[in-house]
């Protein structure tokens, strides 16, 4: 008789899963200010730019899942690690968007 | 998209947006640090409250990870907790006695620490801005915004027809002072203290020291989610599991 419920019973290293946490953040941050920049240097503008945050966050999830080899229950306790934070980012990406968009277009 | 192509002097980019977000990020930066200097040390609470909460602790670790030990061991355990004499029917049945209030003074110190250090530099520095670079754009977002915005991201610029992307240098700072937080992560590590957002969510950290309002309370409800938590065998097929691998 195969215990069902297998998913409840894993035991979670909390520094691990703390350092993981970490580590998406830290990606999460880092590639959302560079795509900001990115966006900001070509001159997309409007629709266009966050057209480009949503592409830039897909690829980033892609990435991710690869790094986890498509392993993400290994990695975290849950899928719904993915869900926090993209606000934060989302600000980020706007600094650098504005900012790099100001340095090089209005001159 | 067509828009008003208008030409800033390049001595802005130098003089007022770059200063602008160097400021904000030293600022966070000074914040945090003070923070950490004018902070209470870590409380420790009495040696009830510390004992209460290491009870609840344990109850709270039982009831997670209860599943990895022999059947036994649990029940022994899940009686030494609820039983007759155990420490959480204990401490659910005491009235609730002293509410630790000379505890929350320190308590409500911290939090208002905590809420005027980040709030005041950024009502000064505003100030500042809205002072010294008033009157002229600073910048513009790349995206388009409806007219209700031209209120609040042009103050002190009276031009009607302008397009709401312009934005002055007040608006500038805020973008700063918003889009810093992931920075501030990057820079400073967890648990920073610049971090605004989280700064609001640790008002009650229940560590080791944390307070407990009602103590009996939560000795009531910890009891009785231990009563309800059956024990599962997590490891009875450990031995297939072990020879699938």
């Amino acid at each position: 008789m195969e215990s069902s419920d297998k998913k409840s019973a894993r035991f979670i290293s909390q520094p691990a899963l703390r350092k993981n946490l970490l580590v998406n953040q830290h990606s999460m941050t880092l590639t959302t200010g560079l795509a900001g920049a990115t966006a900001g240097i070509i001159g997309l503008t409007g629709w266009s730019g966050f057209a480009f945050f949503f592409v830039s966050a897909f690829v980033l999830v892609a990435l991710l899942q690869i790094k986890a080899g498509f392993n993400w229950e290994a990695y975290f306790p849950s899928y719904k690690v993915l869900l926090g934070g993209w606000v934060t980012a989302f600000k980020t990406y706007i600094l650098f968007w504005t900012f790099l968009y100001g340095m090089i277009h209005i001159y | 998209m067509i828009r008003d192509a208008i030409t800033l002097d390049p001595q802005i980019r130098y003089w007022v947006i770059a200063p602008i977000l160097i400021i904000t990020f030293l600022f966070g930066l000074i914040r945090h640090y003070l923070m950490i200097i004018l902070k209470n040390g870590p409380s420790q609470g009495s040696l009830e409250s510390v004992k209460t909460m290491q009870t609840l602790r344990r109850s709270a670790l039982l009831r997670e990870n209860g599943h990895f030990l022999p059947a036994n061991s649990f029940e022994i355990r899940k009686r030494h907790l609820i039983g007759e004499q155990g420490a959480l029917t204990i401490g659910k049945d005491t009235e609730g006695a002293v509410k630790n209030p000379m505890q929350d003074p320190s308590m409500m110190g911290d939090q208002l620490k905590g809420q005027m250090t980040n709030m005041l530099p950024m009502i000064v520095i505003g100030g500042w801005v809205s002072y010294a670079f008033s009157g002229f754009l600073a910048a513009r977002v790349p995206f388009p915004l409806t007219l209700r915005f031209k209120q609040l991201m042009q103050r002190g610029i009276e031009l009607s027809s302008l397009d709401a992307s312009w934005i002055s240098s007040m608006s500038w700072y805020f973008i700063g002072a918003f889009g810093m937080r992931g920075v501030y992560e990057l820079v400073l590590g967890e648990d920073n203290q610049a971090d605004q957002a989280r700064a609001m969510q640790q008002q009650m950290p229940g560590g080791v020291g944390g307070q407990i309002q009602d103590e009996q309370k939560a000795y009531k409800a910890e009891w009785e989610a231990l009563k309800i938590t059956n024990y599962k065998n997590a490891l009875e097929n450990v031995e297939k599991m072990l020879l699938q691998t």
